[in-house]
């Protein structure tokens, strides 16, 4: 008895381990990514380099899998209080050389960025607040949903014709591009291709400041013309790895 | 009878110019002179150039333009909320559009950024006057609200109805009237540059967190809703006051040196 009293915590700790594993971040268990969206690489990236301490305590929030966060954003907008300012988020701006501007978007609600800074400080801050159950999994959506945007190539609008990157039947291009550089590898096959950075190169990655993340996607829209398969695949990988770095923040002891 | 109306209208407008302002125009006035005594050379002359008039003059533009529509959208920056435990909590006023702290991160990436971002000099100065304004904002007292509730509620101060914002708006006003701006703020300014150095480190969210402990003090004096208050309220709250403006001045000195001091 005493013997399988002092095994619990193991046990249960393999349990959130191999739960982890099931999960694979993509949310499905799906081993193979054909059609995989940009929102599922991300996620499976952002998994694979969790800490298990993290995974276990997303995995006890999101038994589904990381990727499915990002969808639970659209029951919140169905609420008033949320949905008084979440859409107004969702967009970016930058001036004619592809610096982040904020300007154009303040006066309408702000942009990916504030509201990255937003959820963040709830999230680095759960000693300060008991938040009831249905605001902690809205700051968990919202905060994916601005990672996503915030390495969203498509997403910065050229002020002032707000113009944005779309393929030419008027798709996000970012997630057309991310079909076409991921959409013939395995989930395996991506997370050797792109989460395989060292210790350091990651560091370097997480390392900037959310308006760093800001300016480094309106600077890497431009190639989005040019070099799109390398620009979406850094920017997915970089998603992937802030994502991870994030949730490990929260939830993995570090913070 | 035309000329009366006038006169009634003009009064009535003055008194309106009196409420305005968070700090008064005597707060934010002494907040602006303190941080200029921080200033170097560099930031000192290019402030100078800028605000002919002294960058005091300016301190409360922001309160006197903040319902025009052009700049309407900065009428949320003004205030912060926190939650019951004093802990500065950003999500009562993101629907309004935010607060003091969405406020700063705005006028600081525009100031950071101005020659990236070809801001004229209207704009820049647009910019600096809300950075003078905001900054004092957030260290005004009154000005972290404890939420749903906020502190605007009636009451009587001194034979006479008032609210408790308006009160605590008021005291830089009734500790230096006696005094020019330039005098508050030499008289405030006693830090070391350790302590400087130190008081101005941390994000604007940690800005934000230290101002809403401050803001305690105004409920330990009169509890939310007290109808008749202290009648010692602002010798207890003055020293808070004092130095919620000695910090506000210095992180404005510190921020306006970080922009224009190369």
């Amino acid at each position: 008895m005493r013997f399988k009293t002092a095994l619990l915590p193991v046990f249960l700790a393999l349990a959130f381990i191999s739960c982890g594993k099931d999960n694979s971040g993509a949310g499905t268990g799906r081993p193979a990514s054909v059609g995989l969206d940009r929102n599922g690489i991300v996620c499976a990236l952002a998994w694979s380099q969790m800490s298990d301490q993290a995974k276990a305590r997303v995995s006890l929030l999101y038994p589904e899998g990381l990727s499915s966060v990002a969808a639970t954003l659209e029951d919140y907008l169905a609420i008033d209080k949320y949905n008084a300012y979440v859409p107004g988020l969702r967009k970016m701006n930058m001036n004619g050389r592809y610096f982040y501007d904020p300007n154009p978007t303040q006066a309408h609600g702000g942009d990916c960025l504030r509201g990255l800074r937003f959820a963040h400080y709830y999230l680095s801050h759960l000693d300060r607040f008991t938040l009831p159950d249905e605001e902690l999994y809205f700051y968990h959506a919202l905060l994916v949903n601005m990672v996503l945007d915030i390495h969203n190539l498509s997403l910065p609008a050229l002020a002032p014709s707000g113009s944005r990157w779309t393929d030419s039947e008027g798709n996000d291009l970012m997630d057309t591009v991310c079909s076409e550089a991921f959409g013939n590898f395995s989930l395996s096959g991506i997370l050797l291709s792109i989460g395989n950075l060292s210790a350091d190169e990651a560091a370097g990655i997480t390392a900037k400041s959310f308006e760093e993340w800001a300016q480094e996607n309106c600077s890497a829209s431009a190639g989005l013309a040019s070099a799109p398969e390398r620009q979406v695949r850094t920017a997915v990988q970089k998603a992937g790895y802030r994502l991870a770095y994030l949730f490990n923040l929260y939830y993995g002891g570090t913070l | 009878m035309k000329s009366l109306r006038y006169i009634i209208l003009c009064a009535a407008a003055l008194a309106a110019c009196q409420n305005l302002g968070a700090w008064g125009s005597t707060g934010h006035k002494i907040v602006a002179e303190l941080a200029l005594r921080q200033l170097g050379t560099g930031a000192s002359a290019r402030i100078s150039a800028l605000f002919p008039d002294g960058l005091a003059e300016e301190a409360s533009w922001a309160d006197q333009h903040r319902h025009d529509e052009e700049y309407a959208f900065t009428d949320s920056y003004h205030t912060m909320a926190m939650n019951h435990d004093y802990a500065y909590d950003p999500g009562w006023r993101m629907w309004r559009g935010g607060d003091c702290v969405t406020g700063l991160h705005f006028v600081d990436y525009n100031l950071r950024y101005r020659s990236r971002l070809d801001l004229t000099d209207s704009v820049l100065i647009f910019n600096i006057r809300m950075l003078v304004h905001i900054v004092g904002d957030m260290h005004c007292l009154a000005h972290g609200y404890i939420m749903p509730e906020e502190n605007h509620w009636d009451c009587t101060f001194e034979s006479e109805t008032t609210t408790y914002h308006t009160v605590v708006d008021k005291i830089p006003s009734r500790i230096y009237k006696k005094v020019t701006a330039a005098d508050a703020a030499a008289s405030l300014d006693t830090y070391t540059d350790s302590q400087k150095q130190e008081c101005c480190s941390g994000s604007f969210e940690d800005w934000a967190q230290e101002c809403c402990l401050r803001d305690k003090v105004m409920y330990e004096v009169n509890p939310l809703y007290t109808a008749e208050l202290a009648p010692d309220t602002i010798e207890r709250l003055t020293p808070a006051a004092q130095e919620a403006l000695r910090v506000s001045g210095y992180r404005l000195g510190f921020l306006l040196n970080k922009y224009f001091n190369n």
